[in-house]
């Protein structure tokens, strides 16, 4: 009897079962021959709205700028196969030795679809990548160069640099870092990094340091080891923390090596979601704490607090972003670890020399930009002081072209007497 | 019956020569007039499995290479051959099959199993016979290739009967390959 009806069941499933037919939108007269479709997309699920677009383990992996817009680009458009397909092999191409696929699941709302883009194994190449790259007419060139092994969830890198960029000195030298992506879950990276740099004072610092008495902020030499490890908090949110053991040699007294050994912790948020009417957004901000005591052994104690953030909107050509920074020292730091203004990201057309060339313990500094098609305009305010001095207010525009991701442009330090336009071209803007 | 300790792995031995001569042997064909042309009916022929299947329901395009020969000895130079691809995909939100001919005129079949997804392709498939033999036999063999070289389609303008051949005319490598034979058949023993 039991059989009976399991057949009974099976045959009244087999009647159910529509027989072949073509949706309505293909459907010729006869039912069969292809009427539409004369965009070549012969996947069904074409019909369907991407709802969302993720890489799976993103934080593992170094993705550009530029395909990650293209991602969010495809979200609220029909699914086209093709286009994924041509997206996973890019993400592939960037991440030399990972086989990327895309997988497609239901939405949440009916007709929609979410794609996620999975990265597989092999999982062993060498890449060379270049961070940084710029020139600033006042400042001369910094340039970044990495080679980047990885095996597994092993990532090792040996890189290169000179950087005239980002602290009161050029310095120039060599970084090794070993990174483990995942430890014990993928949420968890663990990093080992070492620096080795030499530092060329500039004329300008040293006759400051010269005129402060206090030149024991010039160095000649500068190591540095941080343990680091990273942990994907929830979503967007992660935490890292480490050490970071630094030495460094004094450039003016014969004295020993001195010590900057300090405790860091960053937290950082990170999301990209899209609004109404096709609006794109993206934000992200992040707060690092550096504490060096004595309890390390550290010949310089101070605390530095900053915090960033960075919000960017874009429509259509058009694009807007707005960016924060501000920051505070505490305690008596070494020159590389005190805020400079005046370079490639910020009061972009003056000289960091001219406002402050050893750099100051408090820094605020904001700016907007606007963007349509491959022009760019930018504003930047800011200011940076040491504690018990008066902060002055410094102001730049500027105007350039942006084009994948470099950028060509003239800064105009708003003063007074004078202008004296800054031609600055390079990428990581 | 109980069999001893020592023959286990001996019936284990030549239980899994079965099972891989079984996997590797050609599914049979079952040939039949379709017209003044020759079909095939393929049962047994399942090809909407393993590595396709599984990008199919990822969401991925899997374009299948088809090819149709009819010979007077097996595996000889064709008499009679026919080349296709068909473009599957797998509707996520109904869980169907959608089945997309690339050749002119372009057909397409939607809301399949996939049961009905390959049978609607084999269908697909048919040799003219006017110049085969009638009293002589012949085999029809059906070979199916899914591409997996992207995960792209091929319209009319990619597609050419020239690239199917070629395509059939190198090994499959690590492309999934199905085949399938009938018995030798003799076209006057063969009912319309």
């Amino acid at each position: 009897m039991k059989h009976c009806l399991a057949l009974l069941f099976a045959a009244a499933l087999v009647a159910q079962t529509p027989p072949p037919s073509l949706s309505p939108s293909d459907s010729s007269p006869d039912g069969e021959e292809l009427a539409g479709n004369r965009s070549g997309e012969t996947n069904v699920n074409s019909r369907y709205t991407v709802e969302s677009v993720n890489v799976d383990n993103q934080h593992r992996y170094f993705i550009s700028k530029s395909i990650l817009e293209d991602m969010h680009h495809l979200v609220g458009a029909r699914f086209n196969s093709e286009s994924f397909q041509n997206l996973a092999e890019r993400i592939s191409s960037e991440l030399h030795g990972y086989r990327v696929v895309f997988k497609l699941a239901r939405g949440a709302d009916p007709d929609h679809v979410r794609v996620t883009f999975v990265i597989e194994g092999p999982t062993s190449g060498l890449d060379v990548e270049f961070p940084k790259a710029l020139y600033n007419s006042r400042q001369g060139f910094t340039a970044e160069g990495d080679a980047v092994f990885t095996a597994g969830a092993n990532r090792f890198l040996f890189g290169a640099l000179t950087n005239n960029d980002d602290l009161p000195e050029r310095f120039a030298g060599i970084r090794a870092r070993y990174e483990r992506m995942s430890l014990g879950s993928e949420r968890v990276h663990l990093s080992f990094e070492f620096d080795a740099y030499h530092a060329d004072s500039m004329p300008a610092s040293q006759s400051a340091a010269l005129a402060q008495g206090d030149t024991s902020l010039l160095y000649r030499s500068y190591r540095n080891f941080e343990p680091m490890i990273t942990i994907a908090l929830a979503g967007p949110l992660t935490w890292a923390g480490g050490i970071s053991f630094q030495q460094f040699d004094p450039q003016f007294t014969a004295a020993h090596t001195e010590s900057a050994n300090a405790v860091i912790n960053t937290l950082r948020f990170e999301r990209r979601w899209e609004g109404s009417a096709n609006y794109k957004h993206r934000l992200e901000a992040g707060y690092n704490l550096r504490a060096a005591t004595s309890f390390l052994g550290a010949d310089y104690v101070y605390t530095r607090h900053t915090v960033h953030a960075h919000y960017s909107l874009k429509h259509g050509r058009q694009c807007a972003d707005v960016s924060f920074l501000g920051g505070d020292i505490t305690g008596r730091a070494p020159l590389f670890e005190r805020f400079v203004l005046g370079n490639s990201s910020t009061l972009r057309g003056w000289n960091m020399y001219d406002i402050d060339p050893l750099g100051g313990t408090k820094v605020v500094h904001g700016s907007v930009g606007y963007g349509y098609r491959i022009v760019r305009v930018f504003y930047d305010t800011g200011a940076v002081w040491d504690g018990g001095s008066h902060p002055a207010a410094r102001s730049s525009a500027g105007v350039g072209i942006k084009v994948e991701g470099i950028l060509l442009a003239v800064a105009f330090p708003i003063r007074n007497d004078r202008v004296e336009p800054v031609f600055i071209a390079g990428m990581s803007f | 019956m109980s069999l001893g300790s020592k023959r286990w792995p001996l019936v284990a031995m030549v239980a899994a020569f079965c099972a891989l001569g079984l996997s590797f042997s050609a599914q049979a064909l079952v040939a039949h007039w379709n017209g003044d042309r020759l079909q095939v009916a393929a049962p047994g022929l399942h090809f909407l499995t393993g590595r396709a299947l599984e990008r199919l329901h990822n969401g991925v395009t899997v374009p299948f290479n088809f090819q149709l020969t009819l010979t007077t000895i097996p595996r000889s130079f064709p008499l009679e051959r026919e080349l296709a691809r068909f473009d599957v995909s797998y509707d996520v939100w109904e869980e169907r099959f959608t089945v997309f001919e690339a050749r002119s005129p372009r057909r397409a079949a939607s809301h399949m199993t996939s049961n009905q997804a390959e049978v609607w392709c084999v269908d697909r498939m048919s040799v003219a016979a006017s110049t085969a033999p009638g009293d002589k036999d012949l085999w029809l063999r059906l070979e199916i290739r899914a591409d997996e070289s992207s995960g792209g389609t091929a319209d009319d303008s990619s597609l050419s009967l020239a690239r199917l051949i070629d395509i059939f005319s190198r090994p499959a490598r690590s492309q999934q390959e199905w085949v399938a034979e009938t018995q030798p058949f003799q076209l006057r023993n063969l009912k319309r």
